[in-house]
């Protein structure tokens, strides 16, 4: 599924070279659940950027599906975007103004999927994270957490082969991360990949896998003996907020 | 993603600020509208000037008396006496010259019955028809005899006959009217050319210049004599001719000024139509620079426009945009605006300068290709001044796009 050899990310700052990554190797198979840890400057970032193709290596080789991604140009990246990742951000990115169905809809826009498939399958995904009486609200109309759960939706409409979670219950209560957690185990269950970059330890244990970042290089890859299971508290469709 | 759902895309950013692509708009709606009502005001204007000069008659030449000069103050041109009636004489008939006729006008108040109107009185002699291209709707122009005969006949304007009338179609020959109280029979009634407003061939009254000289004005002025030349060929021609005959009559010596002025109506047309082709240029292109000004302001809207939405394109390129795709969406917008704007322009500009128009009493005209120019020129400037705020999108970098506040 994913594998990356050697990978290295440079930045230079003027005269000055900084190694964000410094040799990685990493393999994450199909359908596992892994967390990426570190404290801030470890290199979790630039691990998040070029794991989602958002950013290429300086050095390496990353097979994502079988193919090298590593040296792919700007477009090209965006399809492999579109077709193979979800993303999910800590501060959601929804679209403000839109309304969560068509945020759902968004990555099926550009990967050119008609008008009627494109509303059934945006719906179906909203329903699968419990907002299926939600889905004409706009991001402003709905809490964090239903807006976390409106971009989980979006993420994995396409069925893509990993979804890519960067600290996504960094602005979520206790309450409502472990709701989104639940989510991600669910969805697990149900064979995805699910890669999920944090710094809250009792968030990594709700997953499968831990690798430790530090200092651009990973410092341990652990699996987890006691995985928690996130309690779906919520909140199924209809019941008040 | 294909250029139908770019549009929708591209209207649903539009349509969620209203008042901003508004006031976008607002700079090219300006714009065209005013190059648009310019245009078509300054057409109207050559067009009715074009229309009025050729009124005036076909190859004709207009001999004016030259200025005054009463103890060395100077008169405007037409102020001295210097024309008479013995120079219509004077002026010969030939190959070259097809009439002359003499020409003195007046204002004068018309009653009849209980309607009476303010006019201009014609006097002149039978030619005047010929060289004017006068038709008769009804009864007959005058005479030489009326002339010699100074006879009180009258030959009335359409226009007269309805103010006098209140009917256009009134049976009015034959009938006695008052020029300024002197009763004039009426012969004869004008076919309407349809030339309004000032000096409007419909609204007056010709009349033999024997009679008016005697019993309007008082005193033998010949304000100015018209020539129909045979041709356009022969104006050069006739107006030698004329100089030399009314030198003679003059005794005006070689080198001396003359008294009088021939005025060539090809050179006047050529000078008016001239004088209004520039102006309407000048007007267009003042017009032309708020365009210009409106299309700067879609450039400004469009690069906040990206700058504000930094983090959109970010999600948007995260989830699989390509830069075309974006380069697409905001381009698409800008041309909307302007496009839309010029739309609106060209109704607003058409409406302002049928309404002025009406306003002024003259006739615009709004020709398709102003409208096809402006329309064509208001999509390019929202392609030109939409594309670098779109590829400013467009080259954004998706992770520091996404990280903007």
């Amino acid at each position: 599924m994913i594998d990356l050899k050697g990978i290295k990310k440079i930045y230079a700052n003027g005269d000055i070279q900084v190694a964000a990554l410094n040799g990685v190797d990493l393999h994450v198979g199909a359908s596992e659940f892994v967390s990426i840890m570190g404290p801030s400057g470890s290199g979790k970032s630039s691990m998040m950027n070029i794991l989602g193709c958002l950013d290429t290596p300086t050095e390496g080789e990353y097979y994502l599906d079988g193919t090298d991604v590593a040296k792919a140009s700007g477009d090209d990246l965006s399809v492999i975007r579109n077709r193979k990742i979800g993303f999910v951000f800590q501060g959601f990115n929804l679209l403000a103004r839109t309304t969560a169905v068509e945020n759902v809809e968004l990555p099926m826009l550009y990967a050119g999927i008609g008008g009627k498939e494109r509303r059934a399958r945006a719906i179906a995904a909203l329903e699968s994270v419990g907002l299926g009486g939600r889905i004409h609200h706009r991001p402003k109309e709905l809490s964090g957490g239903q807006q976390q759960r409106v971009a989980i939706a979006r993420a994995l409409v396409t069925k893509p082969s990993i979804i890519l979670a960067d600290e996504p219950t960094g602005n979520l209560d206790s309450r409502s991360s472990e709701e989104v957690m639940a989510i991600f185990q669910r969805l697990h269950a149900s064979g995805n990949t699910i890669i999920i970059v944090t710094h809250e330890p009792d968030i990594a244990e709700f997953t499968q896998r831990i690798v430790r970042f530090r200092d651009g290089h990973i410092e341990g890859d652990e699996v987890v003996q006691n995985q928690r299971l996130a309690q779906a508290l919520v909140l199924e469709e209809g019941e008040a907020k | 993603m294909n250029f139908f759902e770019s549009i929708r895309v591209s209207l649903r950013a539009l349509r969620a600020n209203k008042l901003r692509s508004a006031l976008t708009m607002l700079g090219m709606i300006i714009g065209v509208a005013a190059v648009i009502a310019m245009v078509g005001i300054g057409n109207g204007a050559t067009a009715s000037i074009t229309s009025q000069i050729q009124g005036l008659g076909s190859n004709l030449l207009t001999i004016s008396s030259g200025q005054s000069n009463s103890g060395g103050v100077r008169g405007g041109a037409g102020s001295s006496d210097a024309l008479s009636m013995t120079d219509v004489s004077k002026i010969p008939i030939d190959t070259a010259v097809k009439a002359v006729s003499p020409v003195t006008t007046t204002n004068a108040q018309v009653v009849f019955g209980s309607g009476n109107t303010s006019t201009s009185i014609t006097a002149t002699t039978a030619d005047y028809a010929l060289i004017k291209n006068v038709t008769i709707a009804s009864g007959r122009f005058i005479t030489q005899e009326d002339v010699d005969s100074s006879a009180r006949v009258a030959v009335l304007g359409p226009t007269v006959v309805t103010n006098l009338m209140g009917d256009a179609n009134a049976s009015v020959i034959g009938k006695v009217i008052k020029i300024n109280n002197v009763p004039f029979q009426v012969i004869g009634v004008t076919t309407a050319t349809g030339s309004t407003g000032f000096m409007s061939s419909d609204d007056m009254i010709t009349a033999p210049i024997s009679t008016v000289q005697a019993r309007l004005i008082g005193k033998k002025t010949v304000r100015s004599i018209l020539v129909s030349a045979t041709s356009a060929d022969f104006m050069q021609t006739a107006q030698d001719e004329i100089t030399t005959a009314l030198h003679k009559a003059h005794k005006i010596p070689e080198g001396k000024a003359d008294d009088f002025t021939v005025q060539n109506q090809a050179d006047m047309l050529a000078t008016m139509t001239g004088v209004t082709q520039t102006l309407t240029m000048l007007l267009g292109g003042i017009a032309g620079i708020s365009l210009l000004v409106g299309g700067i302001g879609i450039m400004n809207i469009m690069l906040v426009s990206v700058t504000e939405r930094t983090r959109e394109i970010g999600i948007r390129k995260a989830i699989g945009a390509k830069g075309m795709d974006i380069l697409l969406q905001f381009l698409i917008e800008a041309v909307v605006l302007s496009v839309l704007g010029g739309g609106i322009g060209i109704a607003l500009g058409y409406g302002g300068s049928t309404l002025a128009g009406k306003a002024l009493k003259m006739s615009t005209s709004i020709s398709m290709t102003s409208v096809l120019v402006a329309f064509c020129f208001s999509a390019a400037i929202g392609i030109v001044f939409g594309v670098f705020p779109a590829r400013k999108a467009a080259a954004m970098d998706p992770i520091d796009a996404l990280r903007y506040e």
